[in-house]
């Protein structure tokens, strides 16, 4: 029984840098692991979210508060504070506020609806060769509704690419992989212990499901480069060396950068990660070359 | 490749601001003062003939192709017989004003004082203002719309330049003879002593040439000089044979047109077709790529030194120095067969290089016949970020022009004229400048029951107290309105259009609009082939918007009710900051592919087609719908009040024509494209004007393919136009604080494109506050 709908966060349309042509992307809200780095925090929890701007943003006129039904709202010091174990996600205060503050982050999508929102690219996607990309969070953890999302479009001659961080239960995870025209693989780390550190998660699953689908599809592996943590000559050999066998056809370097800070204060949340350095063009730099002279897959900075 | 002399001969023309001169005003003082009497087309000619014979001329140092409006480079002249009294007026701000600033000299202004009382009670201006009506006047006033055609010559013509290049003017005289009829004898008398005066022009710049040759001790530019006077002895009266001549027979009769009228947007039109032929031969007799290349740019700095003067309120809506001389590359043939030749190529690597605003560069693609490689090569000039070329899509434009009436062949000939209006190629009049109607004042009068609540204004067109009306009652009421005031607009064009005609035709460039010889007649007179006029619609955006949320939270909702929302417009949202963001953000909004809102913007598009198209001009054309702005939304943003779409008062509204409010457009490129052409574009058959904005990392190597595809699909889609402003923020704003920086910074305003810090404040933040399409649309 397929579920009937799927928690999606965003539907963003003319996406230019996630593959071939012009793309509609849709992004999957609920991912297995914890990236301490991670740049869309409201992609992790498999539940809706408030995301509000705190103050000056935030004029604290009141109005959401008396709109809420449920008293989930408070004021604070930075303006409007959420209780989401109060939340019922009804939207009224997000449709009254009259300053674009407050917003609800994950709603429930059926197939059609998801569908009807990137047929209005179709041609647009067949003239440029664009399609599709599934995103998250993790595509996989709702994969029912994502297996039938990729059927649905591929019946309609829309090409699907999914972006994956690789965790999720294999044979669900091999089906969407083998449907796709192309699969964005995350590699974060290969060690398993600094796997667990860094992610939550142990990466044997996810090294696994990589294997499998590099043999099913076109994989590129796409790696963050966070400095601390996996931005080292050290393991662009190790990474070189895990590829070499693999059939992925490239390796794409993802340099870190802060642009999810704002999304970890409109969630109320902390960023383990705020604190950490930006790396240097030279650091990347060097990173990619490392690399590049290891592996006899193209790489290139995404 | 732009050559040495070529960098020196732009930086030199772009070191000073232009002057105005007097010789002109004076010139056709005195010869309208020996011809009083005479009916108006002779004048006309014997004026032009003086002008031709005694104004001052000049030819610079580094030029190669030569002809300019005045003794000096830049200069521009004065033309009394449209409206003198503005000038009087402001002259002696003219050289600090806040855009298009000019030189004058205190000789100059005595000059044109002088002449001043003569034209007081004969200019275009003063005849209107004695016929138009209270109404007119006032609605004129609280800038309900503009009459473009009340201070300066009407101008916005394709001729037909292939007839004098091939056949020399004499050539063209033979068959103004041929065709002479006694009954219409003053007008071919007056063609005969126009044209006669334009060979005659160009003698003088051949003995000019030849005085500096023999004065001349460097021997390159001595034999230089030869040549231009060898050529000038020989065209335009005769036909043009290599690229040199042609180009240069093409720049004399196109300044000489400049000296006729006021009228700007002389468009050189299909310029690679037919100056492609002597383009070609010369590469077969083995003349050097680069000489020809060289030619063509110095025709460039040509078009970008041609100059008007502009009242300082036309300034706002017309700032920049534009001149709008709209030279369209690629699509096809009148056959139908690929138009694309290395001449397009070159017209683009052009404007690349030359990187100034003039001239006004677009391109027609058709899906086709157009290669991919010229779409391409199209974007690498869009890169450079000066808004150039402009697209258009053969697709839509050539059914428009049949629907108009042109047949087969004329319609797959069609080229543009200024900004982005489609017309037809030497056969018509078309009048582009019928007026521009302020569509979101309007709905506020609506809103006010004929009450101007920024002039304090009641006018006697009243629709009823809207607080008691239900939707479907209102937004007739609306209607109403806007069929009230484009009636206005029109008639008063009206009268404008038979005042040209009647007191300033223009039988010189008549010649080259097919029709005139035959009907004996100018195309000011109605002899063109073809007639029509065009209404220009602004800020039909802002009032999609407002219609939408108006409907929302007082009809359908009732959150709001109307007299809340009145208040709040007329208190500019005092005390009402969080009403305006319900309305501002909580109301589907044009620009996001949302049928609730565009379906709105397609029904007032249809009506708006109806309207128009029930009107006749006095040259017996129709008008003709159109949604362009140029930038009269700067100039109308500052007499509206608050609009119901959370627009504050004087605030910008809408730019382009199409292209979405400020900021309102946030799902991204392709949702902006989806709307726009739900507004019908086989009804605007005038031209309907997208400007869109991109961050500069979409244009890069890696994606320029991918913006080719999306106007490829947008014109399939039918679209009519696009074109791209791609800037950094971070440039423009530093260009406001350090100018002196940034001295040819180039941008998009609307159909053209202007150096930044030559256009007044009020335009410079209106650009800079478009949306920025990026990838994956608008971040909250």
């Amino acid at each position: 029984m397929v579920n009937k709908t799927a928690l999606i966060f965003d539907v963003q349309r003319f996406c230019l840098f996630d593959g071939e042509g012009i793309r509609t992307t849709v992004f999957f809200k609920g991912c297995p692991l914890r990236c301490a780095w991670c740049c869309n925090p409201e992609s992790q929890s498999p539940a809706p979210e408030l995301l509000i701007k705190p103050s000056p943003a935030c004029a604290s006129c009141g109005v959401c508060l008396s709109a809420c039904g449920e008293g989930a709202l408070s004021l604070g010091e930075r303006g409007v504070r959420a209780d989401l174990s109060r939340c019922t996600f009804c939207g009224r205060c997000e449709s009254l506020c009259g300053f674009d503050r407050i917003r609800t982050t994950g709603k429930a999508y059926t197939v059609d609806e998801v569908t009807e929102i990137i047929l209005r690219d179709r041609d647009y996607f067949a003239d440029s060769r664009g399609g599709v990309t599934l995103s998250g969070g993790e595509v996989a953890a709702q994969a029912d509704f994502a297996l039938a999302l990729t059927d649905r479009l591929r019946a309609e001659g829309i090409g699907v690419t999914l972006e994956t961080c690789g965790f999720a239960e294999p044979s669900s995870f091999l089906r969407l992989a083998e449907r796709a025209e192309r699969v964005y693989f995350d590699v974060k780390l290969l060690d398993e212990a600094e796997h667990i550190r860094y992610t939550g998660q142990s990466n044997k699953l996810i090294l696994a499901n990589l294997r499998e689908a590099a043999k099913l599809t076109e994989v590129v592996v796409r790696v963050p480069l966070i400095p601390g943590v996996n931005l080292s000559g050290v393991f662009a050999a190790e990474l070189a060396a895990f590829l070499a066998p693999l059939p992925v056809s490239g390796i794409e370097l993802l340099p870190y950068h802060r642009l999810g800070l704002g999304k970890y204060r409109e969630l109320g949340r902390a960023c383990s990660l705020a604190d950490t350095p930006l790396a240097s063009r030279e650091e990347n730099r060097a990173f990619f070359e490392t690399l590049k002279k290891q592996t006899d897959k193209p790489v290139r900075f995404r | 490749m732009m050559t040495e002399r070529i960098r020196n001969l732009k930086d030199f023309i772009c070191s000073f601001p232009p002057e105005v001169f007097a010789d002109r005003a004076e010139i056709i003082t005195d010869s309208y003062k020996r011809t009083e009497g005479l009916p108006s087309v002779l004048r006309r000619a014997v004026a032009f003939r003086d002008i031709l014979e005694k104004i001052d001329i000049h030819i610079g140092d580094l030029e190669r192709v030569v002809g300019a409006l005045s003794g000096k480079a830049r200069g521009c002249q004065v033309f009394p017989e449209y409206d003198m009294t503005f000038l009087i007026n402001e002259m002696d701000e003219l050289a600090d004003r806040n855009t298009d600033r000019f030189l004058i000299s205190e000789d100059t202004k005595a000059r044109l004082r002088a002449i001043y009382p003569y034209w007081q009670d004969k200019t275009i201006a003063h005849h209107a203002s004695l016929r138009l009506s209270d109404e007119q006047k006032d609605a004129a006033s609280s800038l309900v719309y503009i009459l473009t055609a009340m201070r300066s010559g009407v101008g916005h013509l394709v001729i037909d330049y292939r007839s004098f290049l091939e056949r020399g003017i004499l050539g063209v005289l033979e068959e103004v003879k041929e065709k002479r009829t006694e009954e219409n004898a003053a007008y071919y008398d007056a063609a005969e002593i126009s044209l006669r005066a334009v060979c005659a022009y160009a003698q003088r710049y051949a003995a000019l040439a030849k005085k500096q040759a023999d004065a001349e001790e460097d021997a390159e530019r001595k034999a230089e000089l030869c040549e231009i006077a060898r050529i000038l002895t020989k065209v335009p009266a005769r036909p043009a044979e290599t690229f040199a001549e042609a180009v240069q027979s093409f720049w004399l009769v196109h300044l000489a047109l400049h000296l006729e009228s006021s009228g700007h947007s002389m468009s050189p039109g299909r310029f690679d077709r037919y100056m492609y032929p002597y383009f070609k031969r010369d590469l077969e007799r083995g003349v050097p790529l680069g000489e020809l290349e060289e030619t063509l740019h110095f025709l460039w700095l040509k078009f970008f030194e041609l100059n008007k003067i502009r009242d300082k309120v036309s300034t706002i809506a017309f700032g920049g120095y534009p001149m709008f001389q709209n030279l369209i590359v690629g699509g096809i043939d009148e056959d139908g067969n690929p138009a694309e030749n290395e001449l397009s190529y070159l017209c683009l690597a052009a404007t690349r290089q030359i990187a100034l605003p003039q001239p006004s560069l677009s391109i027609r693609w058709n899906e086709e016949k157009s290669t991919k490689r010229f779409l391409l090569a199209a974007l690498d000039t869009v890169r450079i970020g000066g808004g150039m070329p402009a697209m258009f899509n053969d697709k839509t434009l050539i059914a428009n022009m049949r629907t108009m009436g042109y047949d087969e062949k004329e319609a797959n000939d069609y080229a543009i004229v200024g900004c982005s209006e489609t017309t037809g190629n030497g056969n018509v009049e078309p009048w582009l400048t019928g007026g521009f109607l302020n569509v979101a004042k309007v709905l506020e009068l609506t809103l006010f029951d004929g009450f101007d609540p920024v002039a304090k204004r009641q006018f006697s067109f009243r629709t009823g107290d809207t607080a008691e009306m239900d939707w479907e009652t209102f937004y007739a009421a609306f209607k109403a309105q806007l069929a009230h005031y484009l009636m206005l607009n029109i008639k008063g064009d009206d009268v404008l259009d038979e005042l040209h005609g009647s007191l300033c035709p223009t039988p010189f460039a008549s010649v080259f609009i097919r029709g005139c010889l035959d009907a004996g007649k100018t195309n000011l007179e109605g002899g063109a082939k073809y007639n029509s006029t065009t209404l220009q619609m602004v800020a039909v955006p802002n009032a999609i918007d407002s219609l939408r949320a108006l409907k929302k939270f007082v009809y359908d909702e009732k959150t709001v009710s109307f007299r809340t929302l009145k208040e709040a417009l007329l208190s500019d949202f005092e005390g009402a900051e969080y009403l305006r963001g319900l309305l501002k953000y909580k109301a589907p909004k044009y620009g996001n592919d949302d049928d609730s809102v565009d379906l709105i913007g397609r029904d007032l598009v249809d009506f708006l087609y109806g309207e128009v198209e029930k009107y006749t001009s006095p040259r017996g054309g129709k008008y003709r719908l159109a949604l362009y702005t140029i930038a009269s939304n700067v100039l109308f943003a500052k007499h509206t009040g608050a609009t119901p779409d959370g627009r504050k008062a004087f605030d910008n509204l809408a730019d382009g024509g199409v292209s979405a409010g400020h900021g309102r457009d946030r799902l991204g490129a392709t949702a902006l494209l989806n709307s726009v052409v739900k507004l019908t574009p086989t009804k605007v058959l005038g031209s309907s004007l997208l400007n869109l904005r991109l961050t500069p990392n979409l244009l890069t190597d890696e994606n320029k393919e991918k913006i080719a595809d999306l106007v490829r699909t947008y014109f399939r889609h039918g679209g009519q136009h696009i074109q791209f402003n791609v800037f950094d923020e971070a440039v423009l704003r530093d260009a406001q604080l350090h100018p002196e920086k940034y001295p040819t910074l180039m941008v998009r305003v609307a159909g053209f494109s202007v150096l930044f810090t030559t256009i007044e404040r009020a335009l410079q933040d209106d650009i800079i506050r478009r949306t920025c399409q990026e990838s994956g649309g608008i971040k909250w």
